[in-house]
């Protein structure tokens, strides 16, 4: 897209219209024999009406884990021990079980890696769409039916397709199924952590494309979660990075692109090889993502972070404004005076 | 053998291949009497690997390239076709089972970092085993020298050798996979898709390392992955699957700048490149070249290293 | 399919979300140091093990706690349990408790070997199956269906008529009846166990078939195998008593079940002397229980998921 629409820029969205999902200071711990970790520590973002909001980072983040906080469906030894998720004003932490169960699935529904394989074998694809209705609300059994058809073809699914069972579609249309089930109640914010990755890359696309043309049809927002980051571009209006636990750099998708602020960013976007030009040695980033048990001190990114100076040792930077609603947790963001100045490693 | 089979076009390739296949074949039976059903998962497959390159094959899931890889593994047995291993015809000389001296210049490394180590054994195990299998007797000393030379090869360090698999990260336990493969000096390793299950930032290590091993000791590979960057990234030659069928093949970068065959223009268009300008919309679900790929088997070569199959002219 | 750091099973099978652990029993972590403290520190195995251990040690002890041939009749008969006599006296005279003491060595005997014997056919019979596939397999699960298809207790009778009375023979017996079980069971292990990758790569590093079948697969069943011994020791137990009682073993011999034969000969339960049948029966249950226990206890050990939320 040449011009960057003001949804893309970052200036209609939260602030506008209130935002649809808020999350504050969230701190999601685990309990273990050897000491409680924290897996999510203190994470704040909002995503607003119509608005897709990537999430990136890789294995052991966090990030699956806030989407489980969301949706309330973190079991023990998992807990949220701080924070709070707000959605459209309401504090998801303060739901008893009753009204969870109403939220769920109505206000936000989630599409879980691999819920293809997570579709009940032996329903019908019919039964199952029909049996959300039925469940969330008061319908006869042909009114669920009849909007069945209309959700199948939503998401391109020949109506015939209801009498199917799961292991007779393909791979790629029983993600397309999974999401329609997730959108049969219409809610305002649809979770997908991962939805893609157990698929082919031709499939992927169509997916991909798929979801871009019901967000921009049915208007509702999106909390996209991968550890692709190249994926999640062209879809997400803004996008955050996330490592051990900690948001890293938030920024509309386009500007993370050109001018990502922080380091890990930098290295996770260089960590693709191109499809044109030249071949260029590329380096990853050496060694592992921390244990979360112990992570490091100051900042948690610098026993890997190329351009570490001393004072990243101790000093543990919260998400730093960088340029228009650009913000990167690093003491080297353009604008930041570092406390001490000491020379680089 | 014919020049349209030949896919190098490195110095040297004057020098017999080093892996000659020729119309390789595999079905499969599915289901039971009296519902038996054939699946061809290799069609008629015929390429070539010299010595020092990486050959990538890329393709979907369900197109072959897996069971390619474990026939030159000998873990499967082929329905037809010949492979031709340093001048010798495997099929023919060692019909049943795989020799020794096969299993010390072919070999594998696997897909799932998690899955392809036992948890049952240490680190020491996984390189000592190929040692003494195929090695000479070596004294412990000797033995405890070449492990520490592997393990630095693959860039671990020496105090791994105690550990457990489950101690290590995926990346680490990929490069003990690798240090295993290494061990008997073979000629030429089969990598399965050995970075799909990896995190992001990890791959580029071990695809760096797969190249250094080209570089530094000769050793060839065949690259399977669906993956086109990293194939592009380390890959001499490319050869693109297409349920069953070898495609198109040529070198990498050449064969990714032009593409012929439209199953290999859709693959490159369907990769996500946050970098590329142009967004593509992909074509409509039953407008894909697969149907196209049942041609005749006839190969185009479109130059000295890039061919193409021939897809058929559409009815009029 | 490419990693994200959890999914709420990944998490509650390591505590640690950044190391992956996908399958929650890792061999790994168990088979050095890791079984032994969980085993030790398991209140049921403990439980299990010490009533296990205690009737070992009586076992053993038997001849110096209840000196004599305890099927010697003796001059008292039928009395109730006393102070002389602890558990009472049979119709025959002979002292109960020695009885049961003396017993306790033939059935914990037999009941271990046939567990041992049938615990390691089953392994021998699973695993072949489950890694030669094909034909070898077809063979081997007939064989195993057959076992398993033939009603055990007919079976058993039959053998034990036709064979010569003696330990030997029950023990022989039990075994042939007793191994198909664990063999299916194993079986299913097994193959779930050969598609795995690491099988996968001892071929191609060239191992050999019994190597990867005994050093590759078997150390990855570790649970299920000890499970199945458990198992097959309490079938030996309980079935050597069957099979006592019903008068097919060596009634000369003392065991648990020739008390429990003897004492329905003698027709205790219509002369009301409990104390004659009690203490047999009472100690098999007693054994299957302990065994019982430190089965869930492995489970526990091994499934992590399956562990009691300690508090704090």
């Amino acid at each position: 897209m040449e011009t960057l629409t003001e949804l893309e820029r970052g200036n209609i969205g939260p602030a506008a219209a209130g935002p649809v999902l808020s999350v504050k200071n969230l701190q999601v711990q685990y309990t273990a024999e050897s000491g409680n970790v924290t897996a999510v520590d203190g994470v704040s973002f909002d995503i607003g009406a119509g608005e897709v909001f990537g999430l990136a980072g890789e294995s052991g983040c966090g990030k699956s884990t806030i989407a489980n906080a969301i949706m309330r469906l973190l079991q023990t030894p998992a807990k949220i021990t701080g924070g709070s998720i707000e959605l459209a004003g309401r504090n998801l932490l303060d739901l008893g079980e009753e009204e969870l169960r109403r939220t769920r699935w109505r206000d936000v529904a989630m599409v879980f890696q691999s819920a293809m394989n997570s579709l009940n074998p032996v329903m019908t694809i019919g039964d199952q769409i029909v049996d959300v209705f039925t469940t969330h609300e008061k319908m006869s059994k042909q009114a669920a039916r009849e909007r069945a058809v209309e959700l199948l073809k939503l998401v391109d699914i020949s109506p015939d397709r209801l009498k199917s069972y799961p292991h007779q579609l393909s791979g790629g249309m029983r993600q397309r199924a999974v999401i329609a089930i997730a959108l049969a109640l219409k809610p305002s914010l649809l979770i997908m952590d991962e939805p893609t990755t157990a698929l082919d890359v031709v499939v992927q696309q169509e997916i991909m494309h798929q979801i871009k043309e019901l967000q921009q049809q049915l208007g509702f927002s999106i909390l996209f979660i991968t550890h692709d980051i190249s994926l999640m571009v062209e879809l997400s209006h803004r996008m955050a990075v996330m490592y051990a636990g900690k948001l890293v750099e938030v920024a509309p998708s386009k500007t993370m692109l050109d001018n990502p602020l922080h380091p890990y960013t930098n290295a996770l976007m260089g960590a693709f090889p191109p499809l044109t030009g030249p071949r260029v040695e590329l380096i990853g980033i050496p060694d592992a993502p921390p244990n979360m048990a112990h992570p490091p001190t100051g900042c948690r990114f610098h026993p890997r972070c190329p351009l570490a100076i001393d004072s990243c040792r101790t000093i543990e930077p919260p998400l730093l404004p960088g340029a228009e609603n650009h913000e990167a947790a690093c003491l080297l963001v353009p604008g930041y005076v570092v406390p001490r100045e000491r020379s680089r490693r | 053998m014919s020049p349209a089979y030949s896919t190098s076009s490195l110095p040297g390739a004057a020098t017999a291949p080093l892996v000659q296949v020729r119309n390789l074949s595999k079905d499969y039976q599915l289901g039971s009497f009296p519902f038996r059903s054939t699946v061809r998962a290799v069609n008629d497959v015929s390429f070539d690997i010299n010595r020092g390159e990486i050959v990538a094959l890329v393709g979907e899931s369900g197109s072959g390239k897996s069971t390619i890889a474990r026939i030159l593994a000998r873990l499967e047995q082929p329905t037809g076709g010949q492979l031709i291993l340093d001048g010798q015809d495997i099929f023919a000389t060692e019909r049943r089972r795989a020799s020794m001296r096969y299993r010390s210049k072919v070999q594998m490394v696997f897909q799932d970092p998690f899955g392809s180590l036992n948890p049952a054994h240490r680190i020491e195990h996984f390189l000592t085993r190929p040692l003494q299998l195929h090695g000479e007797n070596d004294s412990p000393r000797a033995l405890k020298l070449k492990l520490r030379e592997l393990m630095a090869t693959v860039g671990l360090g020496e105090q791994m050798l105690d550990r457990y698999p489950h101690q290590l990260s995926g990346g680490q336990r990929q490069r003990v996979a690798i240090a295993r493969a290494l061990a008997v000096e073979p000629e030429i390793i089969l990598a399965d898709e050995p970075t799909s299950m990896l995190d992001v930032s990890v791959r580029i290590g071990i695809l760096n390392l797969m190249r250094k091993l080209r570089d530094e000791r000769g050793v060839s590979m065949l690259y399977i992955t669906h993956d086109l960057a990293s194939a592009r990234y380390i890959a001499d030659t490319t050869m693109v699957m297409c349920a069953g069928d070898l495609v198109e093949g040529g070198e990498s970068i050449e064969l990714m700048a032009a593409p012929h065959h439209p199953y290999t223009q859709l693959l490159l268009s369907a990769v996500p490149d946050a970098r590329r300008t142009q967004t593509v919309r992909p074509p409509k679900r039953d407008a894909r070249g697969r149907n196209a790929a049942r041609g005749t088997g006839e190969r185009i070569t479109l130059s000295k290293s890039h061919w193409a199959l021939k897809v058929p002219e559409p009815a009029h | 399919m490419s990693l994200t750091d959890s999914t709420p099973a990944t998490i509650t099978a390591a505590g640690n979300p950044t190391v992956q652990i996908p399958e929650p029993p890792s061999p790994g972590r168990l088979v050095h140091g890791g079984f032994v403290h969980g085993i030790l520190t398991n209140k049921k195995a403990l439980f299990g093990l010490a009533i296990l251990v205690l009737f070992a040690l009586l076992a053993l002890l038997a001849p110096l706690l209840a000196p004599g041939n305890p099927s010697d009749f003796g001059p008292e008969a039928s009395l109730a349990p006393s102070a002389d006599h602890l558990l009472g006296t049979t119709s025959k005279g002979q002292d109960v408790l020695a009885l049961t003491l003396w017993g306790s060595r033939s059935s914990l005997a037999v009941g271990f070997t046939v567990g041992l014997a049938a615990t390691f056919i089953g392994c021998l019979v699973g695993i072949a199956s489950a890694y030669f596939g094909k034909a070898i397999d077809e063979l081997l699960s007939l064989l195993t269906n057959i076992f398993l298809l033939i009603p055990g207790l007919p079976l058993l009778v039959v053998l034990a008529a036709f064979l010569p009375p003696g330990p030997v023979t029950v023990v022989i017996v039990l075994i042939i009846t007793g191994w198909a079980g664990s063999a299916r069971v194993l079986r299913s292990q097994a193959l779930s166990l050969r598609s795995k990758d690491f099988v996968a790569s001892a071929v191609v590093t060239g191992e050999k078939a019994w190597r990867i079948m005994f050093r590759e697969i078997l150390p990855n069943m570790a649970s299920i195998v000890m499970s199945t011994l458990l198992g097959c020791v309490i079938y030996g137990i309980g079935a050597q008593a069957g099979l006592e009682f019903l008068g097919l073993g060596d009634t000369g011999s003392v065991s648990w079940g020739t008390n429990l034969y003897w004492a329905n000969n003698d027709g205790a339960l219509m002369t009301g002397d409990w104390w004659v049948l009690l203490p047999s029966g009472v100690a098999i249950a007693v054994v299957a229980f302990a065994l019982a226990m430190i089965n869930y206890a492995v489970d526990e050990i091994t499934n992590p998921r399956l562990r009691v939320e300690k508090k704090g």
